[in-house]
């Protein structure tokens, strides 16, 4: 009896050590996961601060080049309408023209300037918050998915786009 | 007897659990602050922890209990360490016990303000960190410069509803010694201040790694332990 019993001990230890060994080597497994780059990149908050100061800046700057416009405008009907000869209203408008064009070029070099750099600093941030997301939760990799055929196909199972896009806005939040 | 044993068992365990469900009930508690904070003051004077200057200095170092907020981006870290009028003293002591006089002295001269280090650390020590990726001497001097001034302007602490600017500025220069700078920051302090959540924005011009947040939890700000005097 005490045999029996005892085969039956082994044998139920042996099943508990083979269930465990199993279990343990399953959870150590590294993970693989995909993201949409486009809705991580759209659901991240910085993303969305600076596109609103970006876009303040923006709109500023029309603004002025709408003002300057309009005066130009204004000068160029008034030669036009009484045709005047008079040089310096001419010289008024060339020089306001070109005061124009300056600062319409420079407020577009400066807006393509802004927007990298706003771009360079979501990046940065980005990349790393989804980095630290791969180490806390033990991916070996993580995928970017952007339609553009690198990733071809993935299980829809391993799709942790929104799991990333909470976890970045924490950590953007210093959480 | 034999029949009436589980149900014995069954009310001894769920005696216990309820039990055990107040007191977690009572521990979670500590933690939590009520509208007027009166319920909190009770608990936390209660279990508040009394610690000695070093280990006072530890815990509020210790990333863990929420006064120390750090993010590393790429090659730098960025840390802002929340300051007690209790930590100051003790930094100041550096090492000596301190005695209840000196603590109120303190007390009394930095209560009007809420004091952070912000400190910027080049996590593979190469340089200096004004040096990191500087194109130029001319840059340089840009960045010392804004170290030394233009920095203040790129910081704030939301502090409940309020936007705080701020006020006290003081950029320890560090030279070739350490590869981090520490900036000594200080912004005027609200009644019941730690009873919101706070977080210090900064906006990084230099290393271009933008808007940068450390949120300070009134949990966290709430529960810190006392320091303890000769």
């Amino acid at each position: 009896m005490w045999k029996k019993n005892k085969i039956a001990l082994l044998l139920t230890l042996l099943l508990i050590a083979a269930v465990t060994w199993i279990i343990v080597k399953e959870t150590q497994k590294p993970k693989n996961g995909y993201v949409l780059i486009s809705e991580v990149y759209n659901g991240f908050e910085m993303k969305k601060e600076m596109e609103k100061k970006f876009l303040l800046v923006k709109n500023s700057r029309e603004k002025i080049l709408d003002s300057l416009e309009l005066e130009l405008k204004i000068l160029g009907a008034r030669i036009q309408k009484e045709n005047e000869k008079n040089p310096a209203t001419i010289a008024e408008f060339t020089t306001r023209r070109d005061e124009y064009v300056e600062r319409k070029k420079t407020y577009e070099e400066d807006n393509n300037a802004l927007s990298q750099k706003y771009d360079k600093e979501i990046l940065a941030q980005l990349n790393q918050y989804v980095k630290n997301y791969g180490e806390e939760n033990k991916y070996a990799y993580i995928f970017g998915s952007d339609g553009n055929g690198s990733l071809m196909y993935a299980n829809e199972g391993d799709n942790i786009t929104k799991e990333v896009i909470i976890y970045i806005n924490n950590k953007y939040k210093g959480e | 007897m034999k029949k009436k044993f589980p149900f014995y068992f069954l009310s001894i365990l769920l005696f216990s659990c309820s039990g055990n469900g107040h007191k977690s009930d009572a521990l979670a508690g500590n933690g939590k602050l009520s509208a007027d904070g009166s319920n909190a003051d009770l608990m936390l004077n209660e279990n508040t922890p009394v610690l000695d200057a070093a280990a006072y200095v530890r815990w509020m170092q210790d990333p863990e209990n929420g006064l120390k907020k750090e993010k590393k981006i790429d090659e730098l870290t960025f840390s802002v360490q929340y300051k007690t009028p209790e930590y100051v003293t003790c930094m100041e002591l550096r090492g000596r016990p301190c005695t209840d006089s000196v603590l109120r002295k303190n007390i009394g001269e930095l209560k009007d303000m809420q004091y952070y280090d912000l400190k910027i650390l080049l996590n593979d020590g190469s340089s200096e960190l004004l040096k990191y990726k500087n194109t130029s001497p001319q840059q340089y001097n840009d960045r010392v410069n804004y170290f030394a001034f233009g920095m203040q302007n790129d910081l704030a602490l939301v502090d409940g509803n309020d936007t705080l600017r701020c006020d006290l500025y003081h950029y320890e220069r560090a030279y070739d010694v350490t590869p981090s700078a520490t900036m000594l920051l200080g912004f005027i302090k609200k009644s019941n201040n730690d009873k919101n959540d706070k977080t210090l924005i900064f906006y990084d011009r230099t290393f271009n790694k933008g808007m940068l947040k450390f949120k300070f939890a009134a949990t966290g700000l709430y529960n810190k332990p006392k320091l303890k005097t000769l």
